[in-house]
C-alpha cells in the first residue's frame, strides 16, 4: 500500500543519513524522543507502518527501520511509560502473525527477546512451526529470555516438533 | 554438542601427570637413582626437565592469536611444546591431529595442558570453560567475556576445576608498583567515604573505529569458513563480510565496539588501583545516542559509581559533550590520625604472579578469572547503558539490575543451540 510505505518514510527520513555512508552517525537524544513519541501519538497504525517498511533481506538497507523499531521500545523502557510500552509489546507481537518476510519476522521476534512478557508468548511459540531457521531460532531466544511464562507453550510446541525446532525448543527448555 | 562436559572426568588428568612425574623425581631421589638418570630427564641448570614442557594449542589463529600464544613463553617464560591451532576458517586443511576445526575436538587430546584462546569474544568464555573441564589452563585474550553472566559461569569453572585463568591483559602488574597499593588499600580498608574520589579516562576507545558497518549485502562465506561455528552462541546470521576478521568487534553477536577491544586494557589497572577488582559500580550513568540493535555505535560518556561514592568516567571524545568531571585522588595525608594508624597496621598484599608461576605452583595468576570478571564488567555495564540509554541501578551481589528486566536481557543472554553456560 503506497500511502502506508510513505508514512513510515515520515518518520525514517527524520534519521540522519549514515557516516561515510556505512556507520550510524548517532540521533540526538532529544530529537530521538520527540520522534518516538510522535509515532507512539499517532497510534497503532503509525508503528504497523514502521514494522511494514522492514526488507525482505538482512541486507542492512532497512537500517533505519530497525533503528527505529528498535529505539521505540528502548524509548518505551523508561519507568513513565509503561502504557506505551505494553501497547508496543502487542503491536509487535501481532505483526509476526502478519503476512510478512521471515527475515522481517526474525527481527521482530529478536526485538520481543528484548522485552517481551507472558503476553507475547503465543505470538512467538507460533514462529516455532516456521520452516526458517533464523525465526525458529529468534523466537526461542526470546520465548528463553521470557521464562518461565513460556514453558508450558514450549512444551506443547516440543511435541510436534521435529529437526531444527525440536533441538531450538529442547535447548529453549534447557535453558529456562 | 554442549560446551559443557562432563564434569565427573577428564579433569586435571594433566596436572595428574605433572603431579606423578614430580612424585616420581622424589622417589627417584630417594632411593639414590640420580647416578644413572640422564640430566635431560631430571633437568638442571640448562636442562629443562619433561614435566616442566607444556603441551599447548592456540585456538584462533587470526588478529591477536599468534601473539597470545608466543606470549606463553616469552612473557610467560614457560617451556612449551605446540601441539595444534585450531580455527573456523580451517575447513578443508584441518587434519584433528596439529589443525582442528572444532575445539571440542582438540580439548579431547591427553598431551595438551594449556590452551591459549584468540578467538572473537562471543566464543572466549564457552571455550575457557569447555577447556578447564577437559584440565587444561587458559590463557584468554580479552575481554573475558561477552556479557556479564558470562563471567559468572568462568570463575565457576576455575573453582569447579582448579586450574589455572589468566586473562590476556597485565596493565594491573603495573599499577602494583608506584602510589596504586596505597591508594587501593585506603579504598579497600573504606576510607574513601566522604571523600571526592574519581578517575577519568579519556579517549582511546576506538568507538568509531569499531562501529559496525550496517549496510552490508549479504554473501556467500569463504569456502574454507565454518560460518555456523563462527557463529556458535550467537544468532545464526546471513555472512556479511565484516561480521568476521577484525570488524566483528563492531557487531553486538560478537563483541562491544570500541569497548570491548579497549575497555579491558584500559579498565584492569585502573580497578586494580581503585580496589574494585572485588566488586561492581552500583549506578551507571550514560551520555549516547540511541543505539541501533545490530552494530555498536557512538556514545559520549559513561560515569560509575561504587557503593563507597568511588567514581569512575569513560569519556570517549567522540560524542557530544564531555562528562566535563576532573580527576580527585586520595592519599594518606587525607586521612585522620586514626584512620592513617589502621592503615598502618593492615599487611600488604601477597606479589600477584603470572601465568608462568601459575602453571608451576597450582596458584591462581594476578588476572585471573575473578579479577578478570570485575574488570570486564565495567565495560560490560558500559555497554548495558547505551544499549538501553538510561541510568542503570545495579546489585553487586546478584549481578542484576535492580528493577529493569530489560537491562537483565543483556546481562544474561540465551545462546543458540547447542550451547549454553
Amino acid at each position: 500500500m503506497p500511502q502506508v510505505e510513505s508514512a513510515a518514510k515520515i518518520w525514517l527520513d527524520r534519521i540522519p543519513n549514515l557516516e561515510d555512508g556505512r556507520r550510524n552517525p548517532g540521533l540526538d537524544p532529544t530529537v530521538a524522543a520527540k520522534l518516538f513519541d510522535d509515532i507512539l501519538a499517532e497510534g497503532e497504525d503509525a508503528i504497523v507502518n514502521v514494522i511494514d517498511s522492514l526488507g525482505e533481506s538482512d541486507n542492512g538497507k532497512d537500517w533505519k527501520t530497525r533503528l527505529l523499531l528498535h529505539g521505540l521500545l528502548i524509548h518505551t523502557g523508561a519507568k513513565d511509560r509503561e502504557k506505551g510500552r505494553e501497547r508496543l509489546e502487542l503491536v509487535y507481537a501481532k505483526s509476526l502473525g502478519d503476512e510478512r518476510a521471515d527475515s522481517a519476522k526474525t527481527f521482530v521476534a529478536m526485538q520481543l527477546q528484548w522485552f517481551a512478557t507472558a503476553k507475547a508468548v503465543p505470538a512467538l511459540a507460533a514462529q516455532l512451526a516456521s520452516k526458517d531457521i533464523p525465526l525458529i531460532n529468534a523466537a526461542a531466544a526470546a520465548l528463553t529470555a521470557i521464562g518461565k511464562p513460556a514453558v508450558d507453550s514450549l512444551r506443547k510446541a516440543q511435541a510436534n516438533a521435529t529437526g531444527d525446532a525440536k533441538i531450538a525448543i529442547d535447548h529453549a527448555l534447557k535453558q529456562i | 554438542m554442549s560446551a559443557k562436559r562432563d564434569r565427573s572426568s577428564g579433569v586435571n588428568k594433566t596436572s595428574d601427570r605433572r603431579k606423578f612425574l614430580k612424585g616420581s623425581l622424589t622417589v627417584a631421589a630417594g632411593i639414590g637413582l640420580f647416578d644413572i638418570v640422564p640430566r635431560h630427564v631430571l633437568g638442571g641448570p640448562d636442562h629443562v626437565p619433561p614435566s616442566e614442557t607444556f603441551g599447548a594449542a592456540l585456538i584462533g589463529v587470526g588478529g591477536r592469536g599468534p601473539g597470545t600464544f608466543r606470549d606463553l613463553s616469552g612473557k610467560h617464560k614457560l617451556n612449551i611444546r605446540k601441539i595444534a591451532e585450531c580455527d573456523v576458517k580451517f575447513v578443508g586443511s584441518a587434519d584433528n591431529k596439529t589443525r582442528y576445526t572444532d575445539f571440542r575436538r582438540l580439548l579431547e587430546r591427553k598431551d595438551l595442558d594449556i590452551v591459549a584462546i584468540a578467538t572473537p569474544p562471543h566464543w572466549h568464555a564457552l571455550i575457557s570453560i569447555a577447556a578447564m573441564d577437559a584440565g587444561k589452563d587458559v590463557l584468554c585474550e580479552k575481554p573475558m567475556t561477552r556479557f556479564i553472566a558470562e563471567g559468572r559461569a568462568v570463575i565457576e569453572a576455575v573453582k569447579r576445576t582448579g586450574q589455572m585463568f589468566q586473562i590476556g591483559t597485565y596493565g594491573r602488574f603495573g599499577s602494583a608498583g608506584g602510589g596504586g597499593p596505597e591508594i587501593r588499600k585506603i579504598i579497600r580498608a573504606g576510607f574513601a567515604k566522604g571523600h571526592e574520589v574519581r578517575v577519568v579516562k579519556k579517549g582511546g576507545f576506538k568507538v568509531k573505529q569499531w562501529s559496525g558497518p550496517i549496510n552490508v549485502t549479504p554473501g556467500d562465506p569463504p569456502k574454507n569458513l565454518d560460518w555456523d561455528l563462527y557463529c556458535g552462541p550467537s544468532p545464526l546470521r546471513p555472512f556479511h563480510s565484516p561480521r568476521f576478521g577484525g570488524m566483528h568487534r563492531g557487531y553486538w553477536d560478537y563483541d562491544g565496539g570500541g569497548l570491548g577491544d579497549m575497555g579491558q586494557h584500559y579498565l584492569d589497572p585502573i580497578s586494580y588501583r581503585l580496589g574494585k577488582d572485588n566488586t561492581h559500580p552500583v549506578k551507571v550513568e550514560v551520555s549516547a545516542p540511541p543505539a541501533h540493535p545490530d552494530v555498536t555505535g557512538p556514545w559520549g560518556w559513561v560515569k560509575f559509581t561504587y557503593a563507597d561514592g568511588v567514581e569512575l568516567i569513560l569519556d570517549s571524545g567522540e560524542w557530544g559533550e564531555p562528562a566535563g568531571l576532573q580527576e580527585r585522588s586520595i592519599g594518606k595525608n587525607d586521612l585522620t590520625a586514626a584512620q592513617q594508624a589502621k592503615l598502618a597496621e593492615i599487611p600488604n598484599e601477597e606479589t600477584m604472579i603470572g601465568f608462568g608461576e601459575a602453571v608451576k605452583t597450582r596458584k591462581q595468576p594476578g588476572g585471573n578469572a575473578e579479577a578478570a570478571h570485575y574488570t570486564s564488567s565495567i565495560m560490560h555495564l558500559a555497554n548495558v547503558a547505551i544499549r538501553t540509554g538510561r541510568t542503570i541501578q545495579f546489585d553487586p551481589k546478584t549481578e542484576r539490575a535492580i528493577g529493569d528486566e530489560e537491562a537483565n536481557r543483556i546481562i544474561d543472554q540465551p545462546m543458540r543451540a547447542p550451547w549454553h553456560i
